[in-house]
């Protein structure tokens, strides 16, 4: 019997037996997401003034990585009915049927209560408060309330991607500071030009599920404006951790550098030709990862290599 | 039942307890980790005062 021809054999039986790998819980936990998270956060944590013990440390990320796992969880349990509709996410396990969604959200609020205690125990409870803010934005206002209502869905919902460096900065002082608040702007204000990007070339895909994506509501050319426009305001906002004494000459480097280059693609989606394939949208999305990969990266290895950050420019 | 229903439920079967099999290590490894972490991270919080049982 072929693989495949076994596979569809299994599947037709999956309802009587509970099939779910390791890998498909794996896979509710939103993996590529969590490592996001978890990047953003240590970068948080090491830029942060004073010390942490390296366990607490470890542990401050293992609840964030976690409690990230678990809104997407909670948001794979809720969206089930949509993601069956799109060809992005109908492979989730939730919607191809190998885990019940009322599992998936078991799951969710055992991991989310269980990373937010951790957090509260062993880290502290500033650090806990926040990610379970974190948690309850991006279940409760995104996923239930935004993503089907309103084209801002990504906007305004971006904020729960955004705060982990702040969670992790906030598990080494126990407060919170410019310095973390700045990289939160810079997430927040990253994920529209991120995610309108993609939903450039999957706008069949929300159209068909009624999701308000941008594209969907206003139309390419609007959302192709406000690519360049969110895009503008990144990189402007990535220079303020060097204009604000916290950042140094390799940061200074990559922001100039891949925020050129993310901006000039930008522009040159501005002026796509090919709406149907959308190749310089799905060249975006790519850029936009490697765009924010380069700022954190030189965030924490000028921290880790004690490269000297600039002196913050006065005014006056 | 004809062979082709047995065939596929034995297929069915062998695949579930295979799952069922590969969770339960999972599980089990998940929760040997939590039992080490919290008795470190307890140690870690106790400190100095560890060896303190006045």
């Amino acid at each position: 019997m072929s693989v495949t021809a076994e596979g569809r054999e299994l599947s037709e039986v999956a309802g009587e037996f509970n099939l779910a790998t390791v890998g498909d819980y794996f896979a509710l936990l939103k993996p590529r997401v969590m490592s996001l998270v978890l990047f953003t956060g240590v970068a948080g944590l090491v830029l942060a003034p004073g010390a942490i013990h390296i366990g607490t440390a470890l542990t401050a990320l293992l609840s964030l990585a976690v409690g990230a796992g678990a809104s997407g969880a909670l948001n794979m349990a809720y969206d089930a009915d949509i993601d069956r509709l799109m060809s992005r996410t109908r492979l989730r396990p939730v919607p191809r049927g190998v885990i019940p969604a009322g599992e998936a959200a078991g799951l969710g609020a055992t991991l989310a209560v269980g990373s937010i205690t951790v957090m509260g125990l062993f880290v502290n409870l500033v650090a806990a408060a926040l990610l379970a803010f974190t948690i309850a934005f991006y279940v409760f206002i995104y996923t239930i309330w935004l993503k089907r209502r309103t084209p801002q869905n990504i906007v305004i919902g971006g904020l729960a991607g955004a705060l982990p460096p702040a969670i992790g900065w906030a598990s080494v002082t126990g407060g919170l500071a410019v310095a973390p608040l700045v990289l939160v702007a810079i997430i927040f204000l990253w994920t529209p030009p991120h995610f309108w990007a993609l939903s450039l070339y999957r706008a069949q895909d929300y159209a068909r599920a009624h999701v308000p994506m941008l594209p969907v509501v206003k139309g390419k050319s609007e959302t192709r404006r406000q690519i360049v426009f969110y895009t503008v305001l990144v990189v402007l906002s990535g220079l303020l951790p060097v204009a604000l004494g916290f950042a140094g000459p390799l940061y200074l480097a990559a922001s100039v550098g891949t925020g050129l280059w993310f901006l000039v693609a930008s522009i040159q989606v501005a002026f796509e030709r090919d709406a149907v394939k959308e190749p310089r949208a799905r060249r975006l999305f790519g850029i936009s990862i490697l765009y924010l990969f380069a700022l954190f990266a030189a965030l924490i290895v000028e921290q880790v290599a004690g490269i000297v950050p600039f002196a913050p420019l006065s005014v006056g | 039942m004809n062979g082709d229903d047995s065939k596929k439920t034995e297929i069915a079967k062998q695949a579930f307890e295979r799952a069922r099999r590969m969770r339960n290590y999972a599980i089990a490894g998940i929760l040997l980790f939590l039992v080490v972490l919290f008795f470190l991270m307890t140690i870690v919080r106790l400190g100095g005062q560890v060896g303190n049982t006045g």
